[in-house]
């Protein structure tokens, strides 16, 4: 399998994020522990994507996911003893695409999440999903640079973490390896290690075993 | 670019691991871990390198320990990755060294300060 150049600049050939692609998705799929899979699109206008769905998900995330939506219609005086708060828990559903730039040459997650009704949700909801420990690093790191822009083979609204600090972060991680240092880093392992840092945010966990050496 | 290699250039490999087990037989509910800085970093080097970090503490909190450590000014991220990844905050030492130590038997951790998204 091919190595980057040890001067490499942090960027992916929509070849490369083939082939990184497949590898994530395969070690994905191996680890049972990882949820939800991936599976791949394909787009009429470029390389293929990487899709995948969370309904109600893993344990940790079912907290988060379910949203308390309070309706309680308090008219001028009423009386805190006979006050009927009505609440009512509903999923969250969160759409997630792996979608190759090919003006920043790196991956970009794109996303999009709704209530069971269709509805979608606004960023204000959907930061309350994300993992508390995320938010608070999101607020300090700016990591929370979300924006709503078009999905470029869906043309409509999807949110997307903004990739232009990714092919700098990519070469951080990857060259920090000793081996990859001298002899460049592994391409087939980028979108693992991608994913390690992107999956946080929207709180999608990479098991562990899947960034062991074989 | 790249990480500075200086404790496994200081030591041989046999010292590393008499190190590693002695600390593990010595403190059997910590970790060993080396924390180095990546070259090409503006954040300042940390005092001590080798940490026995306690095996339920989780990744979070070792980073928060690191940021103190360092005097980071208000603002500055932190970037703590290990291998070719960055360990879930929420994940405990324990896990993440079983699976990442070196064959010497310490963990390397490598921090630098880099904006993630936007």
């Amino acid at each position: 399998m091919g190595c980057f150049s040890p001067s490499w600049d942090g960027t992916l050939s929509p070849k490369d994020f083939s082939v990184a692609a497949h590898v994530f998705t395969e070690r994905w799929e191996r680890n049972k522990s990882a949820s939800p899979s991936w599976f791949w699109v394909n787009s009429p206008k470029g390389p293929p994507l990487l899709a995948s769905s969370q309904h109600d998900c893993n344990e940790e995330e079912s907290c988060t996911v379910e949203e308390e939506a309070g309706s309680c219609e308090i008219d001028g005086a009423a009386d805190n003893a006979t006050l009927v708060q009505s609440k009512h828990h509903e999923a969250h559903y969160y759409d997630f695409h792996i979608v190759y730039s090919s003006s920043y040459r790196v991956p970009v997650l794109y996303f999009r999440a709704y209530c069971s009704d269709g509805r979608p949700l606004l960023l204000n909801d959907i930061e309350k999903d994300l993992p508390a420990c995320s938010s608070k690093v999101l607020l300090e790191t700016k990591w929370s640079f979300i924006t709503l822009e078009e999905h470029p083979f869906l043309n409509r609204p999807w949110y997307k973490l903004h990739p232009c600090g990714t092919s700098e972060w990519m070469k951080l991680l990857c060259l920090g390896d000793e081996v990859a240092a001298t002899n460049g880093p592994a391409i087939e392992l980028y979108l693992v290690s991608w994913f390690s840092v992107v999956g946080q945010v929207v709180g999608l966990k990479v098991p562990l075993e899947m960034v062991k050496s074989h | 670019m790249g990480k500075v290699k200086s404790f496994k250039n200081e030591f041989t490999f046999d010292e590393r691991l008499g190190e590693s087990k002695n600390i593990i037989v010595k403190y059997p509910d910590r970790v060993p871990v080396i924390i180095e800085r990546y070259s090409g970093t503006d954040l300042p080097a940390m005092e001590k390198r080798k940490f026995m970090v306690p095996r339920d503490m989780t990744i979070g909190q070792f980073i928060h320990i690191l940021s103190s450590r360092l005097e980071l000014t208000p603002g500055k991220a932190l970037f703590v990755f290990v291998k070719n990844t960055l360990p879930q905050t929420a994940s405990q030492m324990d896990s993440v060294y079983e699976s990442y130590k070196d064959d010497d038997g310490f963990l390397y951790m490598c921090y630098s300060s880099e904006k993630t998204f936007g």
